[in-house]
């Protein structure tokens, strides 16, 4: 009401510069990832990866996020762009996939999970900001990795780079990708990309988060390294989080859940100190 | 589906978007006519909250803005939920108040319907799909902390729809000061007097590092027992107190003389008026 008044009268203009210190732009601007996110095949699973760096404007919004989105036991997606669109997208892709392998009675393909966020992504190509990286493993063709970019494209792909700071390292990627690598060559080509992409973008940065799953006894595993970007790329600071083997996977990502929000390789104590800044 | 109503009949209910065609000319030329859009008013606003050894705490600070007025000195931003879950609003008041409301009632259906005492994850996600169906156009930023069957919990819900988990979390114009002072001292396992220093250090630092804060601290504390609201716990802007009385003591002005003059009684009239 206040404000309808305001608006027809005419004489009414803001006191110069008044409102700007109360209502900053990177308040009403939207949380976006503002990502690099990584998966690469390898005989028997995926190698993925993303920074931890989630951007409101120059602001950063969240520096320990988790862009590594489980929608099933053995699928996971990387997500990049808007943040509550891909969350969403995740949720609704998270739902359909349960359901679906509740009917199947099997685990669901990879490629069915990545079909589904095809859908999405492609009907609401208009409305939606999101490229998702589907990758996972599954019974019938092993480790699989599919892009799914804006519009709604979805491509497999042996490994895949994406988000704002992937432009940096298509070279280092394509260069250094061979087929055939193992599970700790495709750790630490992905290491080594997330590190170089953080260290060039902006808005990828923070902790990198890299999660390995493929097919181990009968229970899929999964650890997290935390490491120094930059020239100190080559002394991986990796640290096994959990290495279950019996371990259901939902029950290892909810206690990695907890572990990784407390970021046990970061002292409180020096909690705001950054690799970054630290080196430079 | 089978359409089965003629294509002829009048579109009955649902949304009417004519004004928006009104609006957007309007405003395209509202410098022209001298007119400026409204603004829904946002609250210039510190909120914060984290956990620790025993449950989480929320802070908020209390100051309500409209432009450059503070339209309220003393408000409430921590806003109840449920028994086990409260809230922190920031951006657009209204929004922030209305979509507090709606997610309380909800939440208590829920936990009628379920049986059980509702959970921080369940508010988070009846929010943040909320949100996501308004495309940010509820310009709520919300930190909701809770204890549940889950443990102590704290997410921030951004007006988008997005949503993190954290063990610390500040949002508003005042949280680059509030983060930095939770990022420098923050550590797991706090005591409660801790925990309620710092929450009241980061938000006593928006509110000295940001115009749109202030007033002092209110703080919600929230333990497996149950919650705690302390209003106004501290106090930042008090007013100034005068340091001496600037009133004239009597007697400063000398008298130098006094005169009485006494009037005479020459007439007196009395007139009656026409009163309904």
């Amino acid at each position: 009401m206040m404000a309808a008044v305001k608006m027809l009268s005419p004489g009414a203009a803001p006191l110069s510069g008044g409102g700007e210190s109360v209502e900053q732009e990177w308040m009403s601007r939207e949380v976006t990832t503002g990502t690099t996110i990584m998966a690469v095949e390898f005989d028997g699973g995926v190698v993925i990866g993303a920074d931890s760096r989630t951007t409101t404007g120059a602001y950063i919004a969240n520096r320990v996020t988790d862009k590594l989105t489980p929608v099933h036991d053995r699928i996971f997606c990387c997500r990049s762009g808007s943040a509550a669109d891909t969350q969403a997208i995740a949720d609704a892709v998270t739902y359909q996939l349960g359901f679906h392998s509740i009917e199947l009675g099997t685990l669901p393909l990879v490629h069915t999970a990545a079909n589904l966020f095809k859908e999405m992504c492609y009907k609401y190509r208009e409305d939606l900001m999101a490229g998702i990286i589907v990758a996972g493993w599954d019974q019938r063709k092993g480790g699989q990795v599919y892009t799914v970019p804006m519009g709604g494209m979805m491509v497999h792909q042996p490994f895949s780079i994406g988000g704002s700071g992937s432009s940096y390292i298509y070279g280092y990627v394509d260069s250094t990708y061979k087929t055939g690598m193992t599970k700790e060559e495709c750790l630490k080509f992905t290491a080594n990309a997330l590190a170089l992409a953080m260290e060039r973008d902006g808005s990828s940065g923070g902790r990198h988060s890299s999660g390995r799953h493929h097919r181990s006894g009968c229970g899929a595993s999964e650890h997290r390294s935390s490491f120094l970007p930059g020239k100190k790329q080559e002394e991986l600071r990796a640290r096994v989080l959990v290495r279950a083997r019996v371990l259901a996977f939902r029950e290892s990502r909810k206690i990695l859940g907890l572990m990784t929000t407390c970021i046990p390789g970061v002292r409180w104590s020096r909690f705001h100190w950054r690799p970054l800044q630290w080196e430079t | 589906m089978l359409s089965t109503g003629s294509r002829h009949d009048a579109p009955q209910g649902g949304f009417s978007f004519e004004n928006c065609l009104r609006n957007n000319s309007i405003e395209a030329n509202a410098s022209a006519l001298g007119l400026q859009p409204p603004k829904a008013r946002k609250t210039g606003t510190t909120i914060a909250g984290l956990v620790y050894k025993d449950g989480v705490i929320l802070g908020a600070d209390r100051r309500a803005t409209d432009d450059m007025v503070v339209a309220d000195k003393n408000c409430a931003k921590i806003h109840y939920i449920s028994d086990n879950i409260y809230c922190c609003g920031a951006g657009v008041a209204a929004d922030a108040e209305y979509v507090t409301n709606l997610l309380s009632s909800n939440l208590a259906m829920h936990a009628m319907s379920t049986g059980r005492p509702p959970r921080v994850c369940t508010a988070t996600r009846i929010l943040k799909q909320l949100l996501y169906r308004y495309r940010g156009h509820v310009g709520a930023s919300i930190i909701i902390g809770g204890y549940d069957v889950r443990g102590p919990h704290i997410n921030g819900v951004h007006p988008h729809g997005s949503t993190d988990n954290s063990l610390f979390t500040a949002l508003g114009s005042g949280a680059h000061a509030a983060i930095a002072v939770l990022e420098d001292c923050y550590k797991p396992n706090m005591s409660l007097e801790e925990a309620k220093q710092l929450v009241t250090a980061s938000i006593t630092a928006g509110i000295l590092g940001d115009l749109g804060s202030g007033s002092g601290v209110d703080l919600c504390v929230i333990t497996r027992e149950g919650a705690q609201v302390l209003r106004g716990y501290t106090q930042t802007e008090t007013k100034g107190k005068r340091s001496s009385s600037y009133r004239y003591p009597r007697g400063t002005t000398a008298v130098l003389g006094e005169t009485v003059t006494a009037f005479d009684l020459v007439e007196e009239t009395v007139q009656l008026m026409d009163v309904e």
